[in-house]
């Protein structure tokens, strides 16, 4: 196991590497999933969407 | 300010830019930004026009005095094989760089590359002294884009070795 | 003529949810078995020894960077062309996963250069022209994010990328065109100079980071579309957007 870590002395040029772009990686889909729930709160929250809700309300009445 | 104005000015701040203030201040990164973005792109192109943009220049260019004057450069090519002499203090060594058509001579106070060997790509940047010795201050290693495992190589170079013997015995 | 159809944001939005859900699957896995090969099962190179497998992330993330760029600029034209929304959103949603992979192709490939050549960095045509890349995805991002009007900003951000995409066969041919630091490429068509095992490897984590690009990007534009099209009626129908009504 620890030669695997050691990767032939070569460890903190593979593992850098291989590190931050595992954290970009996951970055990303943290942000990308973020914007994306903010813009279905948008999509909930629109005028056109209230005014249909609305328009339903009104005719359950 | 009286609260009244206050409150005047920002309605009037948001009636000219919509989002508000707070809006417009990110606005206005955001044109900086775009504007560093495209004046280190221009940087970059003009410059790689400008001064040759190529890496290194050849021993044979080197030879023909076909390279900068006055200035720091850089020479590319293949270590001589044999070539290689470190000096007795151990930091200092003395090589050639060979495209197999002329050669330089360089020598280098400093630590050397891993993958500095003897025929293998190297590139050297300092100046030409007035003997046509190549003061390095910097030398690093070129390799070619060959990916081999080590047993793959020792039996190429058997297969080379014995293809060589059998041409020699006949 | 049927494809026409998903050229509404309304009929591929719901498509594109699908084919990201597969597309992230598809990357996941490859991702662990090209792992798997890239720093196990593959042998160590003769000259550069284990440094080399950094290749696995460099390559095609490098790769990656360029594609997106020019995927980017097709769009860009197309939406320039013939002015269709889910063109420029197509466009607009590259860039941001674009900008990652030239980042990522960047620092992988300086932490390979330090124990490889002995340096982090060299200004030579390769590494610089990756380098604008990068500026050139980020300031179409910054772009972005200043102009308020999404169809001016179609534009203007259209107009860049198709000026920067010349930059795309520049990075490809440099190492060709002029000396370089950087090595050439092991993969040309009809030869290869790399060993069998590395190379599979390398394929593997190819299609990896080109499925987890095309996931992401797709998120990204899903959430471009209802971002833009928030008032209009096919969102309203949305099944994920009518829910909330249950709540209220």
């Amino acid at each position: 196991m620890g030669e695997f870590f050691a990767m032939g002395g070569y460890a903190f040029f593979i593992w850098m590497a291989y590190g931050m772009t595992a954290l970009l990686i996951v970055a990303e889909i943290v942000t990308v999933r973020a914007r994306y729930q903010r813009a279905l709160h948008l999509a909930r929250h629109s005028e056109a969407h209230e005014a249909a809700a609305g328009a339903q309300l009104k005719e359950a009445e | 300010m009286s609260d009244g104005q206050e409150i005047t000015q920002g309605a009037e701040a948001a009636a000219v830019s919509p989002g508000g203030i707070k809006a417009r201040h990110k606005r206005f990164l955001w044109i900086v930004f775009g504007l560093a973005f495209f004046a280190a792109i221009v940087a970059l192109v003009l410059n790689a026009f400008g001064s040759s943009i190529t890496y290194f220049y050849s021993p044979t260019e080197v030879v023909q005095d076909k390279v900068p004057h006055g200035r720091a450069f850089r020479v590319g090519g293949m270590v001589e094989g044999g070539s290689v002499v470190r000096d007795s203090n151990g930091l200092t060594v003395y090589f050639r760089v060979t495209d197999t058509a002329e050669t330089v001579a360089v020598v280098y106070t400093g630590i050397l590359p891993d993958l500095f060997a003897e025929e293998k790509g190297v590139v050297a940047q300092g100046k030409l002294d007035e003997y046509g010795v190549f003061q390095a201050t910097q030398v690093l290693a070129k390799h070619d884009e060959n990916y081999v495992a080590p047993e793959v190589q020792a039996a190429l170079d058997e297969a080379h070795k014995n293809r060589a013997a059998q041409t020699l015995a006949q | 003529m049927s494809g026409f159809k998903y050229a509404a944001p309304a009929q591929f939005y719901p498509l594109a949810g699908k084919m990201a859900l597969w597309f992230a699957v598809l990357a996941a896995v490859l991702t662990v078995i090209g792992l798997v090969i890239g720093l196990y099962i593959a042998p160590i190179d003769v000259t550069q020894k284990d440094s080399y497998r950094i290749i696995f992330i460099h390559v095609p993330a490098a790769w990656m960077s360029m594609f997106l760029y020019v995927v980017m600029a097709f769009w860009s034209a197309m939406a320039l062309g013939m002015n269709t929304r889910l063109s420029a959103m197509m466009a607009q949603s590259i860039a941001p996963t674009g900008a990652l992979m030239t980042a990522i192709a960047l620092w992988t490939g300086a932490l390979w250069g330090k124990p490889t050549w002995g340096t982090y960095w060299a200004w030579d045509a390769r590494m610089t022209s990756e380098l604008i890349l990068l500026f050139l995805y980020l300031g179409i991002i910054a772009l972005r994010n200043a102009i308020d009007d999404p169809r001016r900003a179609d534009k203007a951000c259209g107009v860049l990328a198709l000026v920067g995409v010349v930059n795309v066969p520049i990075i490809y041919m440099s190492v060709r065109w002029w000396n370089t630091l950087h090595q050439g490429a092991s993969i040309k068509l009809g030869k290869t100079s790399i060993d069998d095992i590395m190379l599979a490897g390398m394929l593997v984590m190819v299609f990896a980071f080109w499925f987890y690009s095309m996931a992401a990007t797709l998120v990204r534009l899903r959430a471009i579309m209802l971002e833009r099209e928030a008032g209009a009626a096919w969102v309203a129908r949305l099944e994920e957007v009518k829910e909330v009504r249950k709540e209220q």
